[in-house]
């Protein structure tokens, strides 16, 4: 497989949710890389944002010395853990043309390319949520993720790393070498079944993606001053959602108990009435529906993955 | 007590994309308590997972005015706050009326903010302090706390070989406040929100400091999903884990006595925290945890009974 250039510095951007294991395989990746006489990197961004919310983690691999310790914003490959991610995180922001998009997906490299507007990139897709259900008996799709990157970039061997899993797990799991067989057979699965397509333009897409507004040092207030109230609301955490709240007006008694619990003050009033949800900040998380009388079940939730389908 | 028609009227006191995990009852007790005063509020909030999550600069989720206070002194500058606005009135250089509310996690008062707490209700101030009780440190990543209960896993008292949890009960902050002779402290749950919204109410109305102990369920450091946030706070008042009382002007009242109190292992048994009890070998450690919170609970019918005179026909 066609390599991305060996001697420079590669910049690689994994996106996921908090709790996914991105950082343990950005680890991995970088211990790999070591492994092999590289010289690499692995950052996971840490935010004050909580489980469930899109994190990223960064690799740096080169075959030089290099001593940038930033964050990543022109990678050169991204790999997205959750397919969910693609609908509301710009996770191609700053990828170079021609540059790699790995995602965990059952869709063909294709028509993700096609469905999410990948032409200037090149795509790599994987089951690897199956493939981890299948042999780890988890979803956890970053093992045949990393298997899968190795095969199409040829920046790691696939031996390096599955001895450098086996190593890893090997103190916690000796008594239950099965594990370990799954976790090889995982990487091995993801290297064998990754299917892949060329760049179809060159030309990079240049939609500005919805970003939240930051200021530069001088625009500040001294003091650490806040000066303007509820402001917060620029961030939209209805991307940290797996399910989504239905409401159904017909049904609603407007007992307001969903406004009451809802913690992300996502349940929309008209004078004093509900008429829907703000979809950019709910976070999914199901209490209203919970709160919902029986008898009137006006809020329902459904699966993301679901509507994504319809 | 207003009702929830009249609370919907007015401004929402915290809006939304705050970080707080999914499902979080942070923001639900902030706002309630918040929307319960009669008048403005000022929020002194110390470190933790309600400010961190809320105040990621240069934004805020606040729609009131709010100052972001050190880990160990929220109580310190709610009565500097409440100190200067009286002072401000007495030269007519401000003649507004406001609320003063500080918010602080269990590690912020049972712990490490307990001095300046203690200082600012002996010294009386009028303020209502409100814990925000999620029994571990939690943004700093689950550490145990003095408001951890036995036998929870925490990384800092990990269940494994050598430890069955935290080895220590809980510390009775309760008692501990109560003690200076302040005018109300109540425990409250997000699960009764008809119950929560009457002592926020009772605490603003108070004729000195006023405390609240709130229940916060984290489902990222007890271990469960987010949709099971208020069953798990209710199951903590059902199962007496959590009674919902309060102590006003020395006299205690509980405010629900569930009619069939459950098996304290309902309540354990839906959080990872204490899984490590269902082990076969651990099984006893239930049994012990269920004594002690019948104890507690005993003690508490007991104080309700012995006050029971002291309270003046209403
Ligand atoms: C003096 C001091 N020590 C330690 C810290 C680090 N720290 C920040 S928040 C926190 C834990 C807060 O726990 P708690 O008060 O229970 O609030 P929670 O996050 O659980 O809501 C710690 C230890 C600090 N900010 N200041
Ligand atoms: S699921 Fe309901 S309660 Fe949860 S954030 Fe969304 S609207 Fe609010
Ligand atoms: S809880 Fe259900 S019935 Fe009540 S206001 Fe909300 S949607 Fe309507
Ligand atoms: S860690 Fe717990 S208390 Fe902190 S934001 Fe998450 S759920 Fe809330
Ligand atoms: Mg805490």
């Amino acid at each position: 497989m066609s390599a991305v250039a060996q001697r420079m510095l590669i910049e690689i951007r994994w996106h996921a949710r908090a709790g996914q294991g991105a950082k343990t395989a950005a680890n991995i990746l970088a211990q790999a890389a070591l492994r092999e006489g590289k010289y690499a990197q692995s950052i996971p961004e840490f935010g004050p944002e909580r489980r469930g919310a899109p994190m990223q983690a960064f690799n740096r691999l080169s075959d030089e010395p290099f001593y940038m310790h930033s964050g990543i914003t022109e990678p050169h490959i991204v790999i997205v853990v959750d397919p969910h991610l693609m609908d509301t995180i710009p996770v191609t922001d700053g990828l170079k043309p021609n540059g790699w998009v790995i995602i965990n997906t059952p869709l063909p490299p294709e028509e993700a390319q096609e469905r999410w507007e990948l032409k200037p990139y090149r795509v790599a897709t994987v089951d690897a949520s199956s493939i981890a259900r299948e042999t780890l008996r988890q979803d956890i799709p970053n093992v045949p993720l990393l298997g899968a990157f190795a095969r199409v970039t040829g920046l790691l061997s696939l031996e390096t790393l599955q001895t450098d899993t086996a190593q890893r797990l090997e103190k916690r799991f000796r008594d239950r070498p099965q594990v370990i067989e799954a976790n090889l057979k995982a990487l091995e699965r993801g290297f064998n079944e990754v299917r892949w397509v060329d760049a179809k333009t060159v030309e990079v897409v240049t939609e500005e993606p919805v970003r939240i507004p930051t200021r530069g040092w001088k625009e500040l207030v001294e003091g650490g001053i806040i000066p303007e109230p509820a402001t917060s609301i620029v961030y939209r955490t209805g991307s940290w959602r797996l399910e989504r709240p239905v409401f159904d007006p017909q049904k609603c008694v407007q007992c307001l108990m969903c406004w009451l619990v809802c913690p992300d003050s996502a349940i929309v009033l008209e004078n004093g009435k509900v008429v829907g949800i703000d979809y950019d900040h709910c976070k999914g998380c199901g209490l209203c529906s919970l709160q919902c009388p029986p008898k009137a079940k006006a809020l329902n939730m459904v699966l993301e993955a679901e509507l994504d389908e319809k | 007590m207003p009702s929830v028609k009249e609370l919907a009227q007015k401004p929402i006191p915290l809006v939304g994309g705050h970080r707080a995990c999914a499902g979080c009852p942070l923001p639900i007790a902030a706002r309630w308590v918040m929307a319960s005063s009669d008048k403005p509020v000022v929020a002194c909030v110390a470190t933790g997972c309600l400010e961190v999550t809320t105040t990621i600069f240069p934004y805020t989720s606040w729609n009131v005015p709010y100052i972001h206070v050190a880990f160990e002194n929220t109580a310190a500058v709610a009565s500097g706050v409440e100190t200067a606005l009286k002072a401000l009135k007495k030269r007519s250089r401000y003649n507004g009326d406001v609320n003063v509310v500080a918010f602080a996690g269990d590690g912020g008062t049972y712990d490490i903010g307990l001095q300046a707490l203690s200082g600012a209700l002996e010294r009386g101030h009028k303020f209502v302090f409100v814990c925000l009780d999620n029994q571990a440190y939690m943004n700093t990543g689950i550490q145990r706390s003095g408001a951890t209960p036995r036998y929870a896993h925490t990384t800092t008292s990990p269940a494994g070989d050598v430890l069955t949890g935290k080895p220590q009960g809980r510390k009775n902050i309760m008692e501990i406040v109560a003690a200076h002779g302040i005018p109300y402290a109540a425990q409250a749950s997000p699960s009764h929100w008809k119950d929560f919204l009457l002592k926020a109410e009772k605490a603003f109305k108070a004729d000195g400091p006023a405390f609240l102990n709130v229940l916060i369920a984290c489902n990222l450091g007890w271990g469960f999903e987010p949709i099971e946030t208020l069953e798990i706070s209710r199951l903590a008042v059902e199962t007496c884990f959590w009674p919902l009382y309060e102590i006003e002007n020395g006299v205690y009242r509980i405010n629900y006595k569930p009619r069939h109190k459950l098996p304290v292992e309902e309540f354990l048994k839906r959080q990872r925290r204490f899984a490590h009890l269902f082990r076969p070998e651990n099984r006893h450690l239930i049994e012990a945890v269920q004594t002690e919170i019948d104890a507690q609970w005993e003690d508490l019918l007991r104080k309700e009974a012995a006050s029971a005179s002291k309270a003046s026909p209403s």
